[in-house]
């Protein structure tokens, strides 16, 4: 996939973004700033109504193009602002996957589904069959490729949309609570699709309430609450602030809670603290093992 | 020993005439249980609950509901006993105000017009919507919309409850919102069922767990049970808690397993300040 | 939703199977322009039996055309037996119950009941020999805007799923007692409101959410688009064309002169 490099300037730069819906009263997002480099797994996390799928929006193009509202601040992706463009002059730049799996599905077969995208942006026939090829692999329907979207399950469907947007090639992928709908085997091979994705080096924005999994994933995790960002960090560094996330009433990893916990009684110290399991196990074994011994 | 709510015997279903949805699925449901059916999409975990409820009848085997087959029910009968909340609350919801839903289904019942206003206070006092009763359904967030559906069931006096996933959608407190009203409702003595993808609910709040795998039931005990049950949850292709994968991989450092994530941090915090 | 397919398409790779879908869509009205323009039941027939002979060979399963048929053919008989009570044209063939069936409009009402069975055999024939996303690019490529053949598309797509929906939207209330089978109609009818509104507002819901992922795919982004599938004229296709133009023209000659007609002055 061509790659371009942006090397001097953050591939998603936001600055000051403020956003009031035109029915509301009070402000969506409110003096938003952060960038995110090329290559980053970028999550997102906080209560409902914290202003997520409003950013998503945002950062996409979608607001305030298909929904007004009064907006300020600036958006770049891949040096673009997002402002001035229809979401279709974005769409190469920067792509999104939504929660509902099934509206997302529009050809008639997947096939088509993964052509559409490309057919708007009026790629040629050869191309548009190469990426249909490749994306189709990486998404693994590549056997499903004359299925109707009907007849597809919903984590199916969920890759089939992540499938039409990543067959346009964007440098960004935002996708919002991709798995809220999906059972546990889907919710996994969405994130496996994801992981690879961030192998291959695409910049993923990623709203999610599985903090357990971002922990393991993300490079950094922001932390919204009422359209505001309280924290940017990684996830050691987010995680580790457990009474924060209590105040903006979004869940940590258990484990997170644990280390914190057993820091702040110094019964670990803290460069010894994690917010993935598999470390978090190993840490505790020591630990406990020396009360045995 | 209490007589069971519902029994299932012997049931299989098919929704084609080709597959087979449910094996020989056998169970009994009794008073004052809460339930969590899990498993992945397609293995049934749905199905059932909807042969509990008499919206789809058995193919084979027998379906009984407060003593009576559900084949020889009407689903809007046995309504009576078996209240069913659907996933999307948006399915149900179709009045302008929150009172007037709530009404609706007692109403199509043989309610007199005294039993359904106090069943309606109720309803709205129990799910904290007393003050909202006057607002319109559509204003309300999703939470809310998540609740009202609960609470327009309850009204009902169903002797069971069953709730196709009650926290989708919703985040952290959203879901403790919904899940401590069941709770409550539990320890009034009403059964309750959950149909749920979020192992973490199942831990905190179910005492039985029935897991479903491809149409048959792998294993149906007790949440200790079940969540210590690597085996049969990964036929499911499930997993335990994070909480309780930590304690199982410290089991022989002396942690012991508990359904509480809470319990849990105590009891390894403990072990640790024993120095 | 029957079978594997939203369409009722059947698989094959039969002569109207190869046809381009435009050479399809602009035989419509050759075709049904051609059993209107005569009213002679013998052309027509001549019609109607090579639209079976095609029928047979596009794998059409027996049983649907026989299905179409016995459907038009209600109609066929209707037609038959009432044309002669209005028209008194050629020799009288017998009276019965009063009424004089004389042989023109006897034949006549042939004529007419048999141009309805050529037309649903057509259609019949079309449809299960040619995909929707076909039908729908050889529009576009026709000259309809492709904005307007998404749209189409989109409402196809969209049937099962909001079929689905009103399911379990009657499940839903079902379950709450609403019992749709009593009571007079009026009153079954105003039992249909919890149900319509919420599929109402369903539908509207996830239109707002389609609008965005059409947006969010590009839509509307040029004023026209590339497409994966192409398609091609052959020599079949301009056969075909030709074979039933020409039948038309015939047709219309024979409107002229008077042989296709046995009742001239009538449609």
């Amino acid at each position: 996939m061509e790659k371009r490099k942006f090397m001097d300037e953050p591939i998603v730069n936001v600055k000051d973004l403020s956003y009031q819906y035109p029915s509301g009263k009070d402000w969506a997002l409110h003096n938003v700033s952060f960038r995110v480099e090329e290559g980053e797994f970028f999550g997102i996390v906080g209560p409902t109504g914290a202003g997520k799928t409003t950013l998503a929006m945002c950062l996409r193009g979608l607001i305030p193009q298909n929904f007004g509202g009064k907006i300020s601040g600036s958006i770049k992706i891949a040096g673009v602002g997002t402002m001035s463009k229809t979401p279709g002059e974005l769409a190469d730049r920067v792509g999104i996957v939504f929660q509902n799996a099934e509206t997302q599905a529009i050809g008639l077969t997947v096939r088509e589904d993964l052509a559409f995208g490309l057919e708007n942006m009026k790629v040629t026939r050869e191309e548009m069959q190469k990426r249909i090829d490749r994306v189709s692999k990486l998404i693994g329907l590549s056997e499903f490729l004359e299925r109707e979207p009907w007849a597809l399950s919903g984590g199916q469907k969920q890759k089939l949309a992540i499938g039409g947007v990543l067959a346009m090639e964007p440098d960004v992928l935002i996708l919002d609570e991709p798995t809220a709908e999906l059972d546990p085997v889907s919710k996994s091979s969405i994130f496996d699709i994801v992981r690879r994705l961030q192998d291959e080096g695409v910049t993923i924005i990623m709203i999610e309430h599985e903090v357990e999994t971002l922990a393991d994933v993300a490079d950094r995790i922001l932390v919204l609450n009422e359209g505001e960002i309280a924290m940017i960090a990684p996830p050691d560094e987010a995680f580790r602030e457990v009474s924060l996330f209590k105040d903006v009433r979004e869940r940590v990893p258990f484990v997170a809670d644990l280390m914190s916990t057993l820091v702040d009684q110094g019964a670990v110290p803290e460069n010894r603290f994690t917010s993935r399991e598999e470390e978090a196990i190993a840490v505790l074994k020591e630990y406990l093992e020396g009360e045995n011994a | 020993m209490p007589e069971p709510l519902i029994q299932i015997r012997d049931v299989n279903y098919a929704y084609t005439k080709e597959e087979d949805v449910l094996h020989d699925i056998s169970m009994d449901i009794y008073p004052g249980e809460f339930v969590a059916f899990v498993g992945q999409n397609g293995a049934g975990k749905t199905t059932c609950a909807k042969l509990m409820n008499g919206i789809l009848k058995p193919r084979t085997g027998e379906v009984v509901v407060d003593g009576q087959l559900t084949e020889e029910v009407a689903a809007s009968v046995i309504a009576r006993n078996v209240g069913y909340s659907y996933q999307n609350p948006d399915h149900q919801i179709w009045a302008m105000k929150v009172e007037d839903e709530i009404k609706f289904g007692p109403n199509n019942l043989s309610f007199s017009e005294a039993e359904v206003k106090e069943q309606v206070e109720e309803a709205l006092e129990l799910a904290n919507l007393t003050d909202k009763r006057d607002e319109y359904t559509f204003a309300l967030g999703w939470g809310e919309r998540q609740k009202l559906a609960v609470a327009s069931i309850l009204a009902m006096r169903p002797k069971i409850i069953i709730v196709d996933e009650p926290t989708t959608g919703l985040d952290k407190d959203g879901s403790l919102r919904i899940m401590n009203l069941l709770q409550r409702l539990n320890k009034k003595g009403l059964t309750v069922v959950i149909i749920t993808h979020d192992i973490d609910i199942v831990a905190a709040y179910a005492n039985r767990v029935v897991v479903f795998a491809g149409g048959h039931i792998v294993r149906d005990d007790m949440v200790e049970e079940v969540m210590v049950d690597l085996d049969a949850l990964e036929k499911a292709d499930l997993r335990p808690p994070q909480h309780i994968r930590v304690a199982l991989a410290l089991k022989e450092y002396g942690v012991e397993v508990e359904m509480s994530p809470e319990l849990l941090r105590e009891n390894i915090s403990n072990l640790l300040q024993k120095a | 939703m029957a079978g594997n397919r939203l369409d009722i398409y059947v698989e094959g790779d039969t002569l109207l199977h190869r046809l381009d879908p435009r050479t399809k869509i602009i035989w419509i009205p050759i075709g049904f322009a051609l059993v209107m323009v005569v009213n002679h039941p013998a052309i027509i027939a001549a019609v109607l039996f090579s639209l079976i002979a095609l029928a047979l060979n596009s794998n059409l399963p027996k049983k649907s055309l026989r299905n179409v048929l016995s459907a038009s053919a209600f109609i066929f008989f209707a037609s038959v037996l009432v044309f002669p009570i209005y028209l008194k044209e050629g020799p009288v063939i017998f009276k019965i119950f009063g009424i004089t069936y004389t042989r023109d409009a006897f034949l006549y009402g042939l004529a007419v009941g048999m141009r309805l069975m050529t037309m649903t055999t057509m259609s019949m024939t079309i449809i299960t020999t040619t995909t929707f996303s076909s039908t729908i690019l050889g529009m576009e490529n026709l000259g309809l805007p492709y904005r307007a053949a998404v749209g189409a598309s989109m409402m196809i797509r969209y049937l099962p799923t909001l079929a689905n929906e009103g399911n379990t939207i009657v499940e839903a209330q079902k379950s709450r007692g609403l019992q749709l089978e009593k009571g007079n109609p009026i009153n079954r009818a105003r039992k249909y409101v919890p149900i319509i509104i919420p599929l109402f507002i369903r539908s509207f819901l996830l239109a707002k959410q389609l609008g965005l992922a059409l947006d969010s795919r590009g839509f509307g982004l040029h004023d026209s688009r590339t497409h994966l599938k192409s398609l091609e004229y052959r020599k079949l296709d301009r056969v075909f064309l030709i074979v039933w133009s020409v039948a038309l023209i015939l047709g219309i000659i024979a409107r002229i002169t008077g042989y296709g007609v046995i009742i001239p002055g009538l449609l």
